[in-house]
Parts: structure tokens; C-alpha cells; sequence
């Protein structure tokens, strides 16, 4: 690749050629511009040319905001040109690998920038050759069931890639939403941005809120737009972590109404009988088989007796008696 | 049954019984050597499942011929004996658990009735009654149109009077069983579901009026039947609809031809689902409310499964209080519930059935304990 080294005015710079960004747009330079200011621009940008005489940014997608916020006429660039025997779409993959290899050197890409660098690498290459130019271009070793993972989520909206690097949706949920409509893995996203929740609850929200879409014929947003749903979502006295579990204890009731009911019921009744403290007792799993246990703890010998007493009474207790089918 | 695709295992011999399933195919056979060329040819559809619906192999059976059922020890288990006679089916129901069984599911015809009768005549001279059925990995009749098999097992099984025949279906197929000297050794049996379930669920099988239709003339013709209402799906309107096909059945024929009548709500290994989920998009069959059985299969949670069987079981027996009713894989408390018993003792429930067995189809009383 040809580079020469030039001062471009910043105007011949297409602000809308966004090929080879990998982070989000960042909007807050001030700090940059006033480095820029007190320094200069120590690391020109690298630019391509693109049609219409204009330069495409490869790399410097930030320091070029910030001079022209500045409001400088002229930009110090590094010009990128394709050795002779390159066609177009070679030159595009060598400043993609260009523009990978220069953000991966500074710091291990996020997975918001992981996802865009790989989305556009297999327009050129399949999975073993980005597997195989991983070290030299990522900076680490890519396996490639990761590089699958990230190609098959390369459909991702931009809201879900944002709340990805936010730490807000994890790789198996975000992978889940990327076998789904737009529309409605967005409508996750929209929910996930407001509760907390680790990776294996947002996956089964997502599921159990698919299933139920489709038990009820209805569209995942008309789940989440209903009201109970609506109010903790928009509760400001309860933090993105009790919202979470309250979404999901909801949506497993809507998925598993009777089941929860049983559950909800036996828990009263145990609580009214006494039987949450030291003495417990516990039905067969999902109530399916047949086997109820009861333990109880004891320190001394009187408390011993004082659970064998309530155990007595409880066996003629009618409300207790009814807990059993 | 549509085949696209024949193939024959090299080491088949062309006899009589192969000759006239190859020419009612229409389809030239492809000899293979190897099985894994009929594995690839499958493998090789956009849809594995449902090439295997059009490809058939026609082979020899390596494993065992008679086999008795697996069943849990969680559920009550019916002791039922296993003819092994081919695998798969060309009908597609999407809870069908064939899907699952097999990597990659495939369609093979057993030839050799001689491989049969030689692994069956124990059974005819054991000691007790043997309840022997053909539908464990297949459609029994989806054979009968194009094979002999269905037509040689029901005359070898009028021969002897220790055991008897189920062959299960969802299809009409019994033209050629009509007129045979069944010595009512055979019982036809026929999966039974709501309207609503077999329009849905139930792709290229039989509608119920259809397989009761056919019902009536077997019943005509003497043999004995058996009636399975199974995957029996919970939905809105579930009970009423399962009443309907009881009052259907019994304007069809008369409850003293019933031999047993089973039922058993849908439950399937967890990884079915994803296949169903592919295959049958509009399918809402597993989004019920289901729990992980002790069996390790998915099942209705326990307190539905028995709304829907008293509700049916008590109509039923309304209706018909002398047919032996009993579940599929179920437990004491849904006996008792539904049934008012429960068969506790290990294989109290097989033992019902042979008597009932006995009583409908003749079989040597002596046999019985
Ligand atoms: S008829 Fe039986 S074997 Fe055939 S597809 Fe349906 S469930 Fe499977």
C-alpha cells in the first residue's frame, strides 16, 4: 500500500464516508480539541480517496471532529493509495485490516467495534482466513466459533450493538435477538436498556417472551407495553436490578400461569403455617412427582421437642392437609 | 406413501417380498453398499426430516426383530413387545418424536418375513400372553398398501393363540387386512385426536371421521380394535373438543370390539423442540405449560394433565364403563384422580391388558396368571 503524506483542506475530507469507523460516533472532543490546540495534531489521519475528488477517513474519525470544530481550514493527513496490481476491493480490505490493526494496537476492540470490524471482513473473507489474520490484525487470537458468533450477529441494530458495548446485553442473548425480526429484538433491547439483568435472565426473558408471543398470537411488543409491564419499567424509585427481576418473575408467570400459582399458593400457605422458618417443607419439583419433604433445625433439645409438637399438631391441621392433592 | 428415492441394501435378495414392494413403489431401487450413502442422500435435503419422508431403503433388520418396550420407572409402563419391522414414516406430525430418534431420522423397510416368523414362533409357544405391536418406530399401515408384511403378520398371528397383534395407525390403510382369516389375533388400533389437532398438527394423516370411518369396517370385518388418544394437547376448549371425539368413536363402533383404550397428553425430549420450532413454524404445540418430567421429557404440569383426563376418562366411561381405559406414562396420583386405582405392583397394568387381550381376541386363558 502507497501512503504519502500530505496537508488536505479538511472540506475535500466526505464526512458522510463511514466505511471505516468501528466505534460509535463520539461526540464529546473538547478535550481532544484542546490538546489539538495546545499541541497541534501530533498523529495525522489516514485518508483514501473516495469519488467526486474527496478523501474517505480510514483512521482519525475523532481527531477529525475535533479540528474541525476548530474550525482549520487545512487537516495534516497520511494519503493511503493500492499498489499496482490491487483492484478496488482489495484496496478496501487492506484499509479495513489498515484501520482493524491501528485501533487493536492502542487497545483489545469492544464488542461493539469486534462486530463492525468482522461484519465488514466477511464481505472479503470467510471465517478460517479472519481466524488465520487474527494476531497480526486483531492483536489476539480470534477462535472461530467467536468469529461465527459475531458474522451471525452482524444484523444487529445499532441500538442493540450500543447496548452490547455498554455491558447491557450479553454475546448469548444478543445472539438469540440476531435469529429474530429487527422489530422485535429491539423491542428486548428497548427493555434490557432500562433493567439490569445477567446473561442467563435476559435469555429467558427473551424466550419465554417469544413463547408467549406465539401461544397468544400476539407481537412481543404488545407483551411489554401492557400495563404492569409499563409501570415498573417506568418506576423511578426501583433500580435497574429490581426491575429486572420483577420483569422476569412477570413474564415467567405470564409463560407458566398455573405453575406459578401452585407455587405462589404453597409458599402462602407454608408462610401462614410456619413452615418457612426452621421448619421447611418442600414439594416435589415443578409438583410433578410424588415425594414431599420436610426438614426442620433444632439447637437444643427443647427446641426439638417444640418442633416435634408443631409437627403433631400440624397433621390435623385442615389448611395443611389441603396442601396435599 | 410418495418415495422419490429407493434404495435396496446389496445383500437383499429379490424375492417375492421385495418384488412387490419395489413394484408398487414405481420407483427403480438404487443397490447400496454401504448405508451411509443413503445417510448422505438424506443429509443432502434443505430439510433432512422430510427428505427421509421421500427416500426409502429397503434393508435387513441387524438388530433385534422383538423387543420389549423400554418404558420409565417413574410411570406406569403397559409391558408392551416390540416387533421391529422398519423405521420412520412418510406422514408428518410435528410432535412426532421419530424426528429426534434418529441422526438423521431415515425410512427402512426390514424385508424378510422369514426373519420374522423365526423370531416370533418363541413367542407363540412362551408361557404367557405376549401383547406384540409393530408402531413403536413406525406407522404400522403405512406399509400395507405397499407391502405384503401387514397382510403375512396378521395370517401368522391367526395361527397361534398366545399372543396379539396391535398395529397402530393414523392412516386408512387396511383394504388387503379385510378379508384375511384374522382369527381376531390382530387388533387395529388407531390414534385418535381432536379435529382441530390433526388439521394442525397432524400433516398428510387421515381426518378422525376417515380412521373412524375405516374403524366401522374393520369392526365389520371382526377384528378387534384398540383406540389411543395420544398426544393428547391442552388449548382452550381442549375437554369439550376430546368429549366430541369419545361421543365420534362410539357413533362409530360399538365399545364391546374395544380391546383397551390409552390416553397419554403430549410430552416430548426437550430437544424435540427446536426441531419443531424449524419445521412446523405455525406450530404453538410446545408452548404450553410444561414442566421437566422425572422421566427427563417435557410434560404438561401435573394438576392440567389430570383436569383433561377426568374430564375425558369420566365421559368416557360414561359412555362405555366396561372398556379398559388406562395411561401412558403416568403416575399413582393421576390413576387415582382419573381411574380411581392405580396398577401398583410391576406390571399389574400389562397384566390388564393381557386379560383384556385374552377376553377380546381368544387367546389361551391358561396363559393368564
Ligand atoms: S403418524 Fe406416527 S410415526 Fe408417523 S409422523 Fe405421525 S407420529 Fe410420527
Amino acid at each position: 500500500m502507497h501512503k504519502s503524506y500530505e496537508t488536505v483542506p479538511v472540506g475535500s475530507i466526505d464526512p458522510a464516508y463511514q466505511r471505516y469507523r468501528l466505534g460509535q460516533p463520539s461526540f464529546d472532543v473538547e478535550n481532544l480539541k484542546d490538546a489539538i490546540n495546545r499541541s497541534g495534531l501530533i498523529h495525522p489521519v489516514v485518508v483514501k480517496p473516495v469519488p467526486e475528488g474527496k478523501y474517505g477517513l480510514v483512521v482519525g474519525f475523532r481527531r477529525y471532529d475535533a479540528v474541525k470544530k476548530l474550525g482549520h481550514s487545512h487537516i495534516d493527513a497520511i494519503i493511503l493509495g493500492p499498489d499496482e496490481e490491487w483492484d478496488e476491493k482489495k484496496f478496501d480490505l487492506e484499509c479495513l485490516k489498515f484501520a482493524i490493526t491501528e485501533r487493536s494496537c492502542q487497545r483489545p476492540l469492544d464488542v461493539f467495534e469486534l462486530l463492525c470490524a468482522i461484519e465488514r471482513l466477511k464481505d472479503h473473507l470467510d471465517v478460517q482466513e479472519i481466524v488465520a489474520i487474527s494476531p497480526a490484525v486483531f492483536n489476539q487470537v480470534l477462535n472461530p466459533s467467536i468469529v461465527r458468533q459475531y458474522i451471525r450477529m452482524a444484523g444487529l441494530s445499532e441500538n442493540l450493538r450500543v447496548l452490547m458495548s455498554t455491558g447491557r446485553l450479553s454475546v448469548k442473548p444478543a445472539l438469540m435477538l440476531s435469529d429474530i425480526p429487527t422489530e422485535q429484538a429491539d423491542v428486548f433491547g428497548a427493555v434490557f436498556s432500562k433493567i439490569s439483568l445477567s446473561s442467563s435472565n435476559q435469555k429467558d426473558v427473551i424466550q419465554l417472551s417469544l413463547e408467549i408471543s406465539s401461544r397468544d398470537k400476539k407481537p412481543v411488543k404488545q407483551i411489554f407495553s401492557n400495563d404492569p409491564f409499563l409501570q415498573i419499567l417506568k418506576d423511578d424509585h426501583l433500580d435497574p436490578r429490581a426491575k429486572g427481576k420483577k420483569i422476569k418473575e412477570m413474564i415467567a408467570e405470564l409463560r407458566f400461569p398455573h405453575l406459578t400459582q401452585a407455587r405462589n399458593t404453597f409458599t402462602k400457605t407454608c408462610r401462614s403455617l410456619g413452615l418457612s422458618g426452621r421448619i421447611q417443607l418442600t414439594p416435589p419439583k415443578n409438583f410433578e412427582g410424588l415425594d414431599y419433604s420436610l426438614s426442620f433445625q433444632f439447637q437444643s433439645l427443647s427446641e426439638f421437642e417444640s418442633c416435634l409438637k408443631k409437627l403433631d399438631q400440624l397433621s390435623g391441621d385442615e389448611q395443611f392437609r389441603r396442601l396435599f392433592p | 406413501m410418495k418415495i422419490k428415492t429407493l434404495f435396496i441394501d446389496y445383500e437383499v435378495p429379490r424375492d417375492e417380498e421385495v418384488d412387490f414392494l419395489i413394484g408398487s413403489l414405481k420407483t427403480p431401487p438404487q443397490p447400496v453398499q454401504d448405508i451411509r450413502e443413503v445417510y448422505e442422500h438424506v443429509n443432502a435435503g434443505q430439510d433432512p426430516i422430510l427428505r427421509a419422508k421421500h427416500t426409502l431403503f429397503i434393508t435387513r433388520n441387524r438388530g433385534a426383530v422383538v423387543k420389549k418396550c423400554p418404558g420409565t420407572s417413574e410411570y406406569t409402563c403397559c409391558d408392551y413387545t416390540i416387533l421391529h419391522t422398519g423405521t420412520f414414516c412418510s406422514m408428518d406430525c410435528s410432535y412426532c418424536i421419530l424426528q429426534a430418534y434418529f441422526h438423521p431420522p431415515l425410512m427402512q423397510y426390514f424385508s424378510g418375513l422369514d426373519q420374522l416368523t423365526s423370531h416370533l414362533n418363541p413367542y407363540f409357544k412362551g408361557n404367557q400372553v405376549y401383547r406384540i405391536g409393530t408402531g413403536e418406530f413406525t406407522d404400522s399401515l403405512i406399509w400395507e398398501p405397499i407391502s405384503l408384511q401387514p397382510r403375512f403378520l396378521v395370517n401368522l398371528f391367526a395361527r397361534q393363540d398366545h399372543c396379539v397383534l396391535e398395529l397402530k395407525t393414523k392412516t386408512v390403510n387396511i383394504e388387503s387386512l379385510l378379508e384375511l382369516e384374522h382369527n381376531q389375533k390382530t387388533i387395529l388400533a388407531w390414534s385418535v385426536n381432536s379435529p382441530r389437532i390433526i388439521q394442525s398438527q397432524e400433516r398428510g394423516t387421515a381426518s378422525l371421521k376417515q380412521r373412524l370411518e375405516a374403524a366401522k369396517k374393520a369392526e365389520a370385518a371382526g377384528y378387534r380394535l384398540a383406540f389411543h388418544f395420544d398426544p393428547m394437547v391442552i388449548y382452550d376448549g381442549c375437554i369439550t373438543e376430546y368429549q366430541d371425539v369419545v361421543d365420534q368413536i362410539f357413533a362409530h363402533v360399538d365399545p364391546k370390539s374395544i380391546a383397551w383404550i390409552s390416553m397419554g397428553t403430549f410430552r416430548f425430549m426437550p430437544h424435540l423442540k427446536v426441531i419443531i420450532e424449524n419445521r412446523f413454524k405455525s406450530s404453538d404445540i410446545c408452548y404450553g405449560e410444561f414442566i421437566l418430567g422425572l422421566d427427563n421429557k417435557m410434560r404438561y404440569f401435573k394438576p392440567l394433565r389430570m383436569e383433561l383426563y377426568n374430564q375425558t376418562v369420566s365421559y368416557l366411561k360414561k359412555r362405555a364403563p366396561q372398556v379398559l381405559v388406562y395411561f401412558c406414562m403416568e403416575d399413582k396420583q393421576v390413576w387415582e384422580s382419573s381411574l380411581g386405582f392405580f396398577p401398583s405392583d410391576e406390571n399389574e397394568l400389562g397384566r390388564l391388558l393381557d386379560r383384556s387381550a385374552a377376553q377380546h381376541c381368544g387367546l389361551d386363558p391358561s396363559l393368564l396368571p
